[in-house]
């Protein structure tokens, strides 16, 4: 995990996210970084985690978390972890389809289906736990891109919400890595990322800088909670550069090339 | 010396294949274009298991050169081709790759004959080694094209390569309700030819070779495609077709480089298909020069 | 206006606030809920949000009958409880046994899910029924609704906002020393619009406080600045004067201007008939001599 990430949203080292629904959002460049960041620190903190993958393989997701010193493979031998392929779930779905007519990709049952194994996987892994697991989902706008009606989307995304608040208890946490549609004008997207705005308890929306590529800084973060009623969310937003193993968060303008 | 228990933490064991090298950044195995200069600026080459997609300029004459390219490097590396083209014939296509630029290796030698009389006092353990290196065409990564010459048609032919053309794909009575026909037909080829050359990474082989699978102007009116569009609404045809693709080629060793017409479509369905690919560069010519954009997306491992 | 409206001062039976998701709307909703509570017998509270769970845990719901319908929205899972599929005017009513007497308030939070999953002409229409008719059995004080207009197009928003008496869209306050900012659009009995930009804080407690209208007057402290102007500056060339050149200026003669002297010589001269007084300037080439004399006539 990075722990200049938790610092930004003021998050303890041992801190467990109960009740969370993180929103990140990327548009003209990738955050999938946030995606590695909430995975490794929910396993750091003992709690189990149902990660649905749409959009890499499993070796990709087991390769980075590696650098953080966490092996994926042993996260399921242990029960820690269950990995949903959605990549290869989906993928075989499509080249199914060519096999035959029925059972066509965008069926709602797809995404039913979906989330009956989500639900399935997260109360196995509550009871073997004995503590609430958090659900992460990368990247939720895939659906969008393989023709899911938005509506059933939000649908889907409304169910995760209502199973991490099922228990009167404990709650889970969850974690929904999406494309804004802004830097495409893609209106589809905007409206589920609109959406999770209004539902979601915290959001960081990953974009580039304004002025294109730079070396020193990749681009920047804004975070903004959202859980008070009274008052309007404060916006904090930090310039980032992401090394080999690590992020470094600093103010716009003060990159340590420029100063 | 005495010996130690340590032992170097190693990485996966590195597959050794022909024209394939692991990338500097991480443990991906690589594969080159074809132009090296190209090769350099997506970070050494296009890794094994990705989707390569090049946004075609205007009149798609560099996207169909660069193909020739990646085609004339399987050639030269030995490595499986498979070529797709509905807008142009993709035989004549592979008549018309460019030639390689082999060195030189120089008049031979004009004292042939006191070669074997010289002896090697102390590295003498070399003296039955050839002088010269025999093979001046040695197998390396990244290779330089003639663009005047055309590829011999015998070292063409000398490697496994397979063509669909616009006519396989007519052929098809698929009835696949929700994607495009003729994409559904070429996923369902490239996932056969996987399957059949044991380019899967799950099947076992001894001789382990890339799988290159070339595609021509997806996407052109050609292939039944409307700009991206059914209705008031975008086809997602083409994208399940790209992440299908995508879900093959995570366990294969195979490599797509698909040329594109996107400015045919609109640039939010240009987004989508962006997202589902792994390194994307868009061309842009005018007046003979061409520019490169590059649109990273490289996967991140 | 806010305030009014909040605390039921001003009528209105549909009463919309339109959020985004950058000014959101809930604790409004929530201060109406609070006010609605002390006022009417009942106030039913419909939950389509995953988010109206807030609702329950921050303010005083006692008095308040909440129906849960996002639990289940779409009854995937075939429980019970109210859902978007389920009329919702029957299911209260099959809820509920209201006789006549009772004053009751109905609260949605929010319409963009009905929308979502039925239609706009469908959620307007039950809004329309639960304010003016009285099919709950009894007389409904007011309609609270919420709606996200960044989730739908211009269209259907207008079509809900058709239906509203009154409408409240969220929006930045102009102000750092407010929380809160909104348009209000109130459309009275008498038929009069009323169209108002204010700035507001919400308390903890979920009242409305420190109402300010944003005033729409032009600030006239700009044309003072121009004044300040100095229209001699950032010019090629110099027109500015040294002080000895402003002290000589002051010093020059102007014709025509009152001058002690110029008046006793012309004053002196005069004895009651008109005579041309004329009194050369130092340039002017003065001759005694009657041009006329060298005519040869």
């Amino acid at each position: 995990m990075f722990l200049e990430i938790n610092n930004l949203i003021d998050v303890k080292q041992t801190e467990r996210l109960n009740g969370w629904f993180a929103g990140i959002s990327e548009s003209s460049v990738e955050g999938s970084f946030l995606v590695h960041h909430f995975l490794s620190h929910s396993l750091k903190t003992s709690t189990p985690v149902c990660f649905v993958a749409l959009s890499q393989s499993f070796g990709h997701y087991n390769a980075i978390s590696q650098k953080f010193g966490t092996n994926l493979t042993t996260q399921k031998e242990t029960n820690k972890l269950v990995f949903v392929e959605g990549l290869k779930l989906l993928g075989n779905t499509c080249c199914k389809d060519c096999d035959k007519g029925d059972n066509p990709i965008d069926d709602k049952s797809v995404l039913t289906n979906l989330l009956q194994s989500i639900s399935t996987s997260y109360k196995e892994l509550k009871e073997k736990n004995g503590c609430s697991p958090t659900i992460i989902i990368d990247n939720i706008s895939v659906l969008t891109i393989l023709g899911f009606d938005t509506r059933d989307v939000i649908t889907f995304c409304h169910y995760l919400h209502e199973l991490i608040h099922e228990d009167i208890g404990e709650k889970g946490c969850l974690v929904l890595y999406a494309s804004n549609g802004k830097q495409n004008g893609d209106d589809q997207m905007k409206i589920l990322w609109n959406w999770m705005c209004h539902n979601c308890t915290v959001t960081m929306e990953v974009c580039g800088l304004a002025t294109g590529y730079c070396k020193d800084v990749h681009g920047e973060i804004a975070v903004k909670h959202r859980h008070s009623l009274t008052k309007p969310g404060k916006e904090r937003r930090m310039q980032y550069k992401l090394t080999d193993k690590n992020i470094v968060l600093f103010a716009a303008g003060m990159s340590s090339a420029v100063l | 010396m005495t010996s130690t228990s340590f032992q170097k933490k190693s990485k996966a064991k590195i597959l050794q294949i022909p024209g394939a090298k692991p990338s500097l950044y991480n443990n991906q195995l690589l594969i080159s274009t074809g132009i090296p200069s190209l090769d350099s600026i997506i970070g050494g080459g296009v890794a094994v298991g990705t989707v390569f997609l090049l946004e075609e300029d205007a009149y798609g004459n560099y996207g169909r050169l660069m193909l020739k390219y990646f085609c004339s490097e399987a050639v030269m590396t030995g490595h499986s081709l498979h070529l797709t083209s509905a807008d142009r014939d993709p035989q004549q296509i592979l008549k018309e790759l460019p030639a390689p630029i082999i060195d030189d290796p120089g008049p031979p030698p004009e004292d042939a004959t006191n070669q074997s009389d010289e002896h090697m006092k102390i590295a003498w353990r070399y003296q039955h080694l050839p002088k010269y290196q025999s093979n001046p065409t040695s197998i390396k990564f990244g290779h330089y094209y003639d663009l005047t010459k055309t590829m011999d048609p015998d070292l063409t032919n000398s490697i496994d390569h397979s063509t669909i053309s616009e006519a396989d794909l007519c052929t098809c009575f698929s009835s696949s309700t929700s994607m495009n026909e003729k994409y559904a037909l070429l996923l369902e080829k490239i996932k056969q030819k996987i399957d059949d050359g044991k380019f899967s990474t799950t099947t076992q082989h001894d001789k382990r070779n890339i799988l290159r699978i070339g595609i021509h102007s997806l996407g052109s009116p050609q292939w039944g495609e409307n700009g991206g569009m059914k209705g008031e609404n975008f086809d997602s045809s083409l994208p399940r077709f790209l992440y299908g693709c995508r879900a093959l080629l995570r366990s294969a060793f195979a490599v797509m480089m698909i040329t594109v017409p996107s400015h045919l479509f609109q640039p939010a369905y240009v987004g989508r298909l962006r997202k589902l690919c792994d390194t994307v560069i868009q061309l842009e010519s005018f007046a003979g020069s061409e520019k490169i954009l590059l649109v990273k997306n490289i996967m991140v491992c | 206006m806010i305030g009014d409206l909040a605390k039921g001062q001003d009528k209105s039976n549909i009463v919309l606030i339109e959020d985004s998701s950058d000014y959101l709307g809930r604790g409004v909703l929530c201060s109406f809920i609070s006010s609605l509570a002390e006022r009417v017998d009942e106030v039913h509270i419909v939950c389509y949000d995953g988010r109206s769970r807030d609702i329950k845990s921050h303010i005083d719901v006692s008095r308040c009958k909440i129906y849960d319908g996002h639990s289940d929205i779409l009854n995937w899972n075939n429980t019970p409880s109210l859902n978007a599929t389920i009329d919702l005017i029957p299911f209260l009513i099959e809820k509920n046994n209201i006789h006549g007497n009772k004053k009751i308030a109905v609260v949605i939070d929010s319409l963009s899910q009905l929308i979502l999953y039925r239609s706009a002409s469908y959620t307007c229409q039950v809004i329309h029924k639960l304010a003016y008719t009285q099919c709950l059995g009894c007389e409904v004080e007011q309609v609270v609704c919420l709606l996200h207009e960044d989730l739908h197009d211009h269209m259907t928003s207008s079509l809900v906002e058709h239906t509203a008496s009154t409408i409240i869209k969220m929006k930045k306050p102009s102000t750092d020393q407010h929380t809160h900012g909104c348009d209000v659009f109130h459309k009275k009995i008498s038929g009069k619009i009323t169209q108002i930009s204010e700035n507001f804080s919400l308390t903890d407690n979920f009242e409305i406080k420190d109402v300010k209208e944003v005033s729409t007057v032009i600030s006239l402290q700009s044309s003072a600045d121009d004044s300040q102007v100095d229209p001699a500056a950032n010019l090629t060339f110099n027109l500015t004067l040294t002080d000895k050149e402003k002290k000589a200026r002051s010093q020059v003669k102007l014709p025509y201007t009152y001058d002690q002297q110029r008046q006793e010589d012309t004053l002196s001269k005069s004895v009651g008939e008109g005579k041309i007084f004329y009194q050369p300037d130092e340039i002017d080439d003065f001759d005694e001599e009657d041009p006329d004399d060298d005519l040869d006539i």
